[in-house]
């Protein structure tokens, strides 16, 4: 099991309301799965990949990554664990900026200590069609090329989990569906396990395994 | 109405970069409209003064006696209801051990006609009768020469008594740096002293009460009418002007740091506004495409800003109007008179005027730019527009004026628009491509460091803002001290090289026996010149004319002053250790008498009467006309000390005229002065340290005024670093969280912004403090003929003291920063 969720709730605070979005949420990923999550929007598919990256705190319920549970670990600890097993991609690519294509995976590399990281940076851009388009900045890029450094940037620590929040939802088809198999590919190769959350029936298809989140907890598609 | 709409809109959303924005010209216009209304408020004091500064409606006075016939020439024209002719001149006092300089005022019963001379009998002077005994002191008398009322003090060859004392006196408003104590005599009593000889520095005056007040048109008819730069006719105005004129330098000065400090706010509401602009984009592409014209999107931006902009004149006229109370009676105490300083509506107008035209022409080149795209580009986020500098024209215009406007001279107002300009130039077009350079040329293995060098090399416009802001203020705050501290190690004594102690007065045939005299108690001469009063009557034929006009710079009242009076020449057969010849040929040691005679002219005075070199000059020399050929300019280090003339002769040309001498000696004798002034009772003697403590104390008190204002642009430049500060951690909200997402920890993303801001203000204080420095140092070689001094001491406190500020603000903006923002970039 590398991944596991227990009766996992989260509320936001609207006021003097409570808007309950997950309530006590339980899932299971095993190592190399390929998982798709399902929803309508405003089901809560984006705040559960957040917690399940531990970049929010749940109101209630645990997240455990290779059997650690990220509310018992330090801060040091659970920044270091996100960072070598956890590879995110988002719907809105996310880059940073003021780094050009090739630093922006380096990046992410260089600050998990990964050995000769510059020549996996460059590999993986070349992996993902963009060699000619390595000093290039974000803005300089198009929205499938800023995606696929994403995706990049998502691998280059050789990750044992990709959550992906949506990966084609900014854009067309054509680069959509290039994303998307760009993913499935890489995923492939590198034996990764995926969480993949979309609204898209046929996309789900591809995952090994699908499931809905609905009124705040998951249930089998 | 869809104006209007917008209007408000804008407001409720964007509340926060307006406070800031009108947070920023608060605090520079609170300096602009506090320098404006002291400079207003004290002008407006001296000229309500101006006939009790004069005693009187109209003075006609010079080094020599009116003569009958001019007299007669300007009673022909004035209806003069009274008139009085009074003589002033220096000599020496002395009572017990002590001997001083004082200046020796003519009493006369009915005078002054305006104002009044107080004394402490509670009688006012002109209602008294001084007997050839008697004399009336100012109360620094009693003290330097350690006496009482009813004691006795001798002046010149006569001894008096002293019946009062002064307690106050309406002429005498705001004397800075005045050589002698002034004392009162009767005119029995200075003929008694002897101490109107031939050729002593006396000076004769005239005083009329008029009819009706006079003009300056009325002026200029009376000085062609006397047709003689000897006299100068001087109306209560230019009495006032005179006292005003030390305050005028300094309010021009204060006027202009006031001035960095707007242009400084200017550097952050164009960021601020930038920065809203950015964020509006996508805003102004949804209007045009629902049909809002970008005509419409600008009238309602511009008047939004120039709403904010006069809201902030309000405020910082509210603001004013309460430090005025608590200032008042702080300048009072400090002018020495009772000052009150008004807030008026000029300066309210003025201020709203520099404000509103600063904001709209920073803004208004932003938001055209941004319009002029179609709706579809503005809706695209990855495009962005580019300005050209030439849209900021008007403002570069516009700033050059306020510059000359507030320093009242195209050359200080030019100048300071040039280091200014320059600067800015410097910093964002060589600051830019040294930071394009430095990030090709990186090679840092520490990945947060390298970070954070990519940070400030790639955003590059922000890194230069911050830049700009701390290096003006820590240039600015350094610059007044260093100057300070040029003048005034230039202004010390405590060497043999320079004179202490300047003798003047000396007749002819008397400087042999002062000659023996010093040389007996081993006193050297380090300066020795004879002294011919004269006038220049013409350049190269045509006459100079005494012309008051009304001239705004200061340079143009400077040349009319130099024109209007008349000069002391000497000669001398080589030139003094103080003295180099700037352009020309050399002098001849003495003239053969063949031919016009030459002379050299002091290059500043040449400048300011318009004569070059071979232009022909016509002096009158006790009623000779003495043609000269200007030879060569020269520059003279006044600070020397030692006896140096604007205009020089070679020996043998004017050596038969009736001169004195003036001697400059350096002697740690303390009982000399008695001993002189006992000796030769004409011969005055000034004590230069005394004339240096009190001329130091003013430019300390003009550089303590200078630096508060100073740190005015300090405080102004920090809130511009806040400002930038907090822009830059909400636009990088996003970057912070991915930061989070690939692993890097709290503390490290916290060191980054740390490393960035402090090293920022690190480089930004400590060159700007180092330029400050340094620029005071050359300004002080070059206007002051100072040595080259720089103190690291300052630049050390500067740079420690703008480091430290900034690693608090940063300190206290991270961490607001990561309060606000705490789901999104902690992890649990």
């Amino acid at each position: 099991m590398i991944l596991s969720v227990e009766n996992l709730s989260h509320e936001y605070k609207q006021g003097d309301n409570k808007l309950q979005i997950l309530k006590g949420l339980n899932l299971k990923l095993e190592d190399g799965e390929t998982l798709s999550i399902m929803g309508k929007s405003g089901s809560g598919k984006s705040t559960l990949l957040n917690l399940l990256a531990g970049l929010m705190k749940p109101t209630s319920g645990e997240v455990n990554i290779l059997g650690s549970s990220f509310s018992k670990l330090s801060d040091k600890k659970r920044t270091k664990l996100r960072g070598r097993n956890l590879g995110v991609i988002f719907q809105q690519f996310h880059l940073l900026p003021h780094l050009t294509a090739l630093e922006n995976i380096s990046f992410a590399g260089e600050i998990n200590d990964i050995d000769d990281v510059l020549a996996k940076a460059k590999k993986l851009l070349e992996r993902v069609g963009l060699s000619h388009r390595a000093d290039h900045f974000p803005h300089e890029l198009s929205g499938g090329e800023m995606q696929r450094v994403a995706v990049a940037r998502a691998l280059i620590t050789s990750p044992k989990i990709i959550l992906a929040d949506e990966p084609s939802g900014s854009l067309d088809e054509k680069n959509a569906n290039e994303v998307i198999d760009l993913i499935f590919e890489l995923v492939e190769e590198k034996k990764t396990s995926l969480v993949f959350v979309t609204h898209d029936e046929d996309l789900s298809k591809r995952c090994n395994r699908s499931l809905i989140l609905d009124g705040g907890s998951l249930r089998e598609s | 109405m869809k104006v209007n709409k917008l209007i408000k809109n804008e407001i409720i959303h964007h509340y926060k970069s307006f406070l800031y924005i009108i947070l920023t010209l608060v605090i520079s216009l609170v300096g602009i409209t506090l320098v404006e209304s002291f400079k207003e408020s004290f002008s407006s004091h001296l000229s309500g003064k101006a006939q009790d500064i004069l005693g009187s409606d109209l003075k006609i006075s010079g080094r020599k006696k009116m003569t009958r016939e001019i007299e007669s020439r300007v009673e022909g024209v004035i209806s003069a209801v009274k008139s009085t002719s009074l003589i002033n001149t220096f000599s020496m006092g002395r009572a017990s051990d002590s001997s001083r300089l004082v200046l020796v005022n003519q009493q006369q019963k009915g005078f002054p006609y305006h104002g009044s001379v107080l004394l402490q009998s509670k009688k006012k002077i002109k209602e008294i009768t001084l007997k050839d005994s008697e004399i009336v002191v100012y109360p620094e008398v009693l003290e330097q020469f350690d006496i009482k009322l009813g004691e006795k003090i001798s002046i010149g060859s006569g001894v008096f008594t002293v019946v009062d004392v002064v307690e106050e006196d309406s002429g005498q408003v705001f004397e800075m740096g005045a050589v002698a104590p002034k004392v009162f005599l009767s005119i029995d009593g200075m003929k008694k002293a002897k101490l109107i000889q031939k050729g002593s520095t006396a000076f004769y005056s005239t005083h009329y009460l008029l009819a009706a007040p006079g003009t300056v048109e009325f002026k200029n008819k009376l000085n062609d009418l006397i047709d003689d730069n000897t006299y100068r006719v001087s109306l209560p105005k230019d009495s006032s002007d005179q006292v005003g004129r030390v305050t005028n330098y300094l309010t021009d000065f204060l006027g202009l740091v006031s001035l960095s400090s707007f242009i400084l706010s200017l550097v952050g509401v164009f960021y601020l506004f930038r920065s809203y602009i950015s964020k509006q984009r996508k805003v102004f592409g949804i209007l045009k495409t629902l049909g809002v014209t970008s005509r419409e999107i600008t009238t309602a931006q511009l008047t939004l800003m120039t709403f904010f902009s006069v809201f902030a004149v309000l405020i910082s006229y509210l603001l004013c109007v309460v430090i005025s109370m608590v200032f008042s009676p702080l300048a009072s105490i400090a002018l020495g008179f009772d000052f009150n300083l008004t807030i008026t509506i000029y300066n309210l107008l003025t201020s709203l005027l520099i404000s509103a035209f600063g904001v709209v022409f920073i803004c208004a080149p932003l938001l055209l730019n941004e319009l002029k795209a179609s709706a579809a580009i503005l809706l695209m986020p990855e495009i962005k527009s580019r300005i050209k500098l030439t849209s900021y024209l008007p403002l570069i215009v516009g700033v050059f004026f306020l510059c000359v406007f507030f320093a009242h001279s195209f050359v200080i107002g030019g100048a300071f628009f040039g280091v200014v300009s320059g600067a800015s130039l410097i910093v964002f077009f060589g600051g830019s491509k040294f930071l394009k350079f430095l990030e090709s040329t990186l090679k840092i293995k520490n990945i947060y460091k390298l970070m954070t060098a990519r940070y400030l090399t790639r955003y590059r416009l922000k890194t230069l803002s911050i830049f700009l802001s701390l290096f003006l203020s820590s240039l600015l705050i350094t610059f007044i001290p260093g100057l300070r501290n040029s003048i005034t190690s230039e202004l010390d004594l405590s060497t043999q090289e320079k004179p202490n102690n300047f003798l003047f007065d000396i007749q002819e045939g008397q400087d042999q026996q002062l000659r023996e005299f010093l040389s007996t108690r081993d006193i050297k001469i380090l300066g020795d010149s004879p002294m011919v009063r004269g006038r220049l009557l013409k350049i190269n034929g045509e006459k100079v004319k005494s012309k008051d006009n009304q001239s705004f710079s200061r340079e143009e009242q400077r040349e009319q002053r130099f024109r209007n009076r008349g000069v002391n020449l000497s000669y001398r057969q080589r030139l003094s250790s103080s003295e180099v010849i700037q352009s020309g040929k050399p002098m001849p040691a003495s003239w053969q008498g063949e031919g016009v005679p030459p002379v050299s002219l002091e290059y500043r005075y040449a400048k300011r009467i318009g004569a070059k070199i071979g232009d022909v000059l016509t002096f009158d020399i006790l009623g000779i006309e003495q043609e000269t050929k200007v030879i060569n300019l020269r520059k003279v280090r006044w600070s020397s000390f030692l006896p140096n003339f604007f205009i020089l002769f070679p020996d043998g040309v004017i050596n038969d005229a009736p001169k004195t001498f003036l001697f400059a000696i350096y002697s740690e004798e303390s009982k000399l002065i008695t001993e002189v002034s006992r000796e030769f009772p004409n011969v005055s003697m000034v004590d230069l340290n005394r004339v240096i403590d009190k001329v130091t104390s003013v430019i300390k008190q003009m550089a303590i005024a200078l630096a508060s204002m100073s740190l005015l642009v300090l405080v102004v430049g920090i809130i511009v670093l806040v400002n930038l500060i907090s822009q830059h951690l909400t636009q990088r909200t996003s970057d912070l969280f991915l930061y989070r997402l690939v692993g890097v920890e709290n503390r490290e993303i916290k060191g980054m912004i740390k490393n960035e801001f402090v090293f920022l203000a690190f480089m930004a204080s400590f060159l700007g403090s180092l330029f400050g420095a340094l620029g005071s140092g050359v300004f002080g070689v070059v206007f002051f003929q100072s040595d080259f001094v720089i103190n690291f001491f300052n630049i050390l406190i500067v740079t420690g003291l703008i480091c430290s500020i900034c690693y608090i603000i940063t300190l206290w903006m991270i961490s607001q920063f990561f309060r606000r923002n705490e789901a999104l970039v902690s992890a649990f």
